[in-house]
């Protein structure tokens, strides 16, 4: 798998998004040479990180398939919007943290993967912390 | 980008992390040796030891070695197997059973009366051929850790690993809480330079 294969950008410079807001922004393969793509994804999402069992769900999914029946040929950059949802909100607390991310994922004619991550804030919600029991 | 803490489930989960085998064993020996005993056998081993991420290392080579495999992972004292285990067992070569000393007496005997293969995991030895026996030294735990946290083991790690009786998930967990209680401290008290 290729990591960092893809220069995401989003629309807002902090990478912070309100809930219910549209969130656009474009990618663009960074393997220098030509590149010949089977099928190129762009995923937004949002998982849950920490001690216990982990969730996932997705917001917003875009494929394009040279097979598809569309015909299409997938291009190594493009654009994507989408309004987010309301919930759930990115927090960043001990036990559990919710990260909301943009995945742009190529499958190469070879069967290569091409990946790139890019991580947002959904909502301003503060960090929690572990208190002392009184 | 929120930091990442190394010890998170998805990082010490079984099937993220490799299981490290001693030297002069690997999983295709243990697949070979699993044939070699008519494809049943259990991995027997206390809490927390490395019985389902040797698990997870062996399914691979149970694929390649042309095994059609169904598993089942048993959580919370699940005293019978999910009904749809039943439904066509000639769908699959070998039944993989996770937490297989949780099933009940009556279930255990009706699976182990099934003509397929059959790989369990299980804390007590049962009545299959032992494949491996799991257990957790301190170069074990240290290599793990390392690999996780970047060559960043704590010097006590020994005595954690004691403490939880060998049970390595337990010592992880300990060390999850032990890094963002690290991170807590870096925010509030952010290091000077100069």
């Amino acid at each position: 798998m290729i990591e960092n294969a893809f220069l995401i950008k989003l629309d807002s410079d902090s990478g912070v998004y309100q809930a219910g807001e549209m969130l656009s922004g474009t990618y663009q393969m960074t393997i220098e040479g030509p590149v010949d793509l089977q099928t190129l994804e762009v995923s937004i999402y949002w998982h849950t990180e920490g001690k216990g069992d982990e969730d996932l769900g997705v917001s917003f999914f875009h494929q394009e398939a040279r097979d598809g029946a569309e015909g299409v040929v997938p291009q190594p950059d493009g654009v994507f919007t989408t309004r987010l949802p309301t919930n759930p909100l990115s927090y960043d607390g001990v036990l559990i943290k919710v990260l909301w991310s943009v995945r742009v994922r190529g499958v190469l004619i070879d069967g290569r993967q091409a990946v790139a991550v890019r991580e947002f804030r959904l909502g301003e919600v503060d960090p929690g912390r572990e208190v002392e029991a009184s | 980008m929120t930091p990442r803490n190394p010890f998170a489930s998805r990082f010490v989960r079984p099937g993220a992390m490799p299981f490290l085998f001693p030297s002069g064993i690997d999983a295709t020996r243990l697949v070979e040796r699993l044939a070699a005993a008519g494809w049943r056998g259990a991995i027997v081993g206390p809490h927390g030891s490395g019985k389902s991420t040797l698990l997870a290392a062996l399914m691979p080579h149970l694929h390649a070695a042309g095994r059609r495999v169904l598993r089942v992972t048993l959580h919370d004292n699940q005293r019978r197997l999910p009904s749809a285990t039943w439904t066509d067992p000639r769908d699959c070569d070998i039944l993989v059973i996770d937490g297989y000393e949780q099933l009940g007496l009556w279930e255990r005997w009706r699976v182990l009366r099934q003509k397929t293969g059959l790989l369990v995991t299980s804390h007590r030895s049962v009545a299959l051929p032992e494949l491996w026996r799991t257990a957790v030294t301190v170069d074990v735990a240290m290599r793990v850790v390392e690999r996780l946290a970047e060559g960043q083991a704590p010097g006590d790690l020994a005595d954690c690993l004691s403490r939880r009786r060998g049970n390595l998930r337990e010592v992880l967990f300990d060390l999850y809480d032990d890094h963002e209680r690290r991170r807590w401290c870096r925010e509030v008290n952010p290091p000077t330079s100069g």
